[in-house]
């Protein structure tokens, strides 16, 4: 792990722009209930997003990392009010968008897109792929008719699709090139936000290169803003310029790239970090392989929910909440020993 | 716990034992298996050979549809047929051709000679039988064991794996374990005859980093205590680098290259396998340094072709930035171009260094 004293640069916070950020999520929290029964009585709740707090500023790009059942789903469809919050507040441009109703919804939704993981069951099969990009702009009542397919044309060439590839049908495209309808149908409204959960993970290494560079060069043309939800440590810090690590439901670090890779601070993050096998055979680490399992939201453990699994629990861990604070400007973390 | 993370550049004294076979356990001979579909004949596995020594970590890796699998699957001939058919070579376990053995001999070396771990535990476990009776199964089938002595050998083998409280998980179902348990319960199941060689196709792709992390560590770990060769196909290269002494690559069917894994990771004489290596994108835990991280990517242009209608000359030619009238013209011979390290390039010599940081 690097020296604390080698970061002199300040950490980022807000880079690039100093307007109000983009995305605003404060405290969000969504607890699905568990019913049984005849008379569908709530006996539980699973506890998968359990008060998360971050920004995003216009062209910046937040990684948001863990594990699977971590909740990082679950947060991107949440501000994306596909799955309603159970507390919390959700800002788009500074505008309180929690609580608008559905017709009121419908012009943010503009803003804000998703990019879903697996590109064969995110595209409708019977509809060729030039109507499934162009379908938002009509609906929207953007474009229609030769306008809408001007436009759509347009966008299929900058993802790197051929026009003649509107009239094809989703079985006929690779999974890389189903991935750049997936992406461009989000373009397509001329969104803010791009929210991409696990965008890249079903996908070959050759043509995961391709897709990454696609959708950073389209942040640099459009200055649009990604909240990148992935599992691959490696992808995440090639594409990210901050990162949130989720585990159980809450941020348990949240920083730039460099001082996450560089000095993390959080157990679970060190663990993480560790984990990842380096494409290097002439490096050895010597690695903290972590004990057991990820604990079950339905019943996450008291205290800091990761003392079940951290080599350096104590006492205190074991029953009180750590606070995400933040421990030097523009690196938080959620535990007692930092 | 070590709380130190120790880095050192392996060197040729320092690294362990290169990995020629002196001591061969499995042989894999020119193995062609071709699927007959309506679409055509789709060369899924072609012309590929490689060995396997006592003891060995091989690596087989390539994306999706190269092959990987279906060389697996062939050495246990349990390739669906029809569609599917081998039609040439030989798989050679101790001098033996399996390909000439009938079903009985067969489901004698499947998951006693040679068994094998795969990508999705779930579906490979019967959700409706307790583990202890899926590990047993093999031991009463394959060491005529009674059902009491294969009951305690399936706790010890739990053990093995480290799975807590092992007298009871015996008695559980597939569902009321993790995807990490379910895993080692496989691993279990695969190792309890003692094999000669684990066949691991994809055995950590479904699980997250740090249940890979143990799973791998649990692999090599039984690996040098039981003595098993083992043949880890990936698409991985950082497990790869980790797990493997030697590696196979794979594109489209074929074997392009094979050497030992520092030599192929250092010195990669495919443009596909530099490709690879140059694609992904590298942590800058590495190095502690993250600038380089910027960086564009270097990409592979286009994508796999399709194995029914493969072109003549090299399949890798219509991505490849060497490529020229002879590549397209007739597929490159496979050629030692170093000590160990072979490779199907016309311009291997051209490629030199490695490109990957």
């Amino acid at each position: 792990m690097a020296d604390v004293t080698e970061i002199q640069e300040k950490p980022k916070t807000q880079p690039r722009s100093n307007d109000a950020p983009v995305l605003e999520v404060d405290g969000l929290k969504k607890h699905f209930p568990i019913k049984k029964g005849v008379i569908s009585r709530t006996v539980g709740h699973v506890y998968a997003v359990d008060g998360v707090s971050f920004s995003i500023n216009q062209g910046e790009t937040l990684g948001l990392v863990g594990e699977s059942g971590c909740g990082k789903s679950t947060v991107g469809r949440t501000v994306l009010r596909l799955l309603e919050p159970t507390a919390g507040r959700i800002k788009l441009e500074g505008q309180d968008i929690t609580d608008l109703d559905k017709d009121k919804m419908r012009p943010i939704r503009r803003q804000m897109q998703i990019i879903f993981q697996d590109p064969y069951s995110s595209l409708n099969p019977r509809m060729p792929a030039g109507r499934i990009v162009g379908e938002a702009l009509e609906i929207h009542g953007l474009a229609t008719g030769k306008e809408k397919d001007e436009r759509v044309a347009a966008i299929f060439d900058r993802v790197g699709l051929r026009k003649s590839q509107m009239e094809s049908f989703p079985h006929e495209f690779s999974g890389g090139q189903r991935q750049r309808i997936g992406i461009a149908r989000a373009l397509a409204l001329n969104p803010k936000v791009i929210i991409g959960d696990e965008p890249v993970s079903a996908l070959d290494v050759s043509i995961q290169a391709q897709v990454i560079n696609l959708l950073m060069d389209l942040q640099d043309e459009y200055r649009l803003s990604y909240l990148f939800i992935a599992h691959d440590l490696a992808v995440v810090e090639h594409i990210s310029h901050r990162i949130a690590v989720m585990y159980l439901g809450r941020i348990v670090e949240y920083t730039d790239k460099k001082t996450l890779f560089t000095d993390p601070q959080h157990p679970y993050t060190e663990a993480l970090l560790s984990a990842v096998p380096i494409p290097n055979p002439a490096v050895r680490r010597e690695k903290r392989v972590l004990e057991g399992d990820v604990p079950s939201p339905i019943k996450p453990p008291p205290g800091c929910h990761f003392h079940t699994r951290c080599p350096y629990a104590e006492e205190r861990c074991r029953i009180e909440e750590p606070e995400l604070k933040e421990i030097r400007p523009g690196h938080l973390v959620a535990c007692h020993l930092r | 716990m070590v709380d130190t993370v120790n880095e050192n550049i392996a060197s040729d004294t320092g690294a362990e034992p290169v990995a020629v076979p002196q001591d061969t356990i499995l042989e894999v001979d020119r193995l062609q298996t071709y699927f007959y579909t309506r679409g055509g004949i789709v060369k899924a596995v072609d012309d590929v050979s490689f060995q396997l020594g006592r003891g060995e970590t091989l690596g087989i890796v390539g994306e999706s549809g190269c092959g990987k699998s279906i060389t697996a699957l062939s050495i246990l001939r349990l390739v669906p047929s029809p569609p599917g058919r081998i039609i040439g070579g030989e798989v050679r376990l101790e001098g033996r051709n399996l390909l000439d053995c009938d079903e009985d001999e067969m489901r004698d070396i499947r998951g006693n000679e040679i068994s094998m771990i795969f990508q999705e535990p779930m579906t490979s476990l019967n959700p409706v039988i307790t583990i202890g009776r899926q590990i047993g199964e093999a031991l009463i089938l394959h060491q005529g064991m009674s059902q009491n002595e294969a009951m305690e050998k399936a706790i010890e083998m739990l053990a093995l794996v480290r799975i807590p409280e092992p007298q009871q998980r015996v008695k559980e179902y597939p569902h009321q374990l993790s995807g990490g348990m379910r895993q080692r319960v496989m691993i279990a199941m695969a190792l309890s005859c003692n094999p000669k060689v684990l066949i691991a196709d994809e055995p950590t792709t479904a699980l997250d980093v740090t249940i890979q992390a143990q799973i791998l560590e649990l692999i090599v770990e039984l690996k040098e205590k039981l003595g098993t060769a083992v043949i880890l196909i990936t698409h991985d290269l950082g497990v790869v680098a980790e797990t493997t002494q030697r590696v196979v690559v794979m594109y489209a069917g074929k074997k392009v290259e094979e050497a030992e894994v520092l030599d192929l990771f250092q010195n990669p004489m495919h443009p596909y396998t530099q490709g690879l290596l140059s694609s992904i994108p590298s942590l800058g835990i590495l190095s502690g340094d993250s600038s380089q991280v910027e960086e564009r990517l270097t990409e592979i242009p286009g994508m796999v072709p399709a194995l029914n209608d493969l072109p003549v000359g090299c399949a890798f030619a219509p991505r490849c930035p060497y490529a020229d009238d002879q590549c397209i013209a007739a597929y490159p011979p496979y050629e030692e171009r170093s000590s160990g390290h072979w490779a199907a390039c016309w311009h291997s010599d051209k490629l030199g260094g490695r490109t990957h940081g």
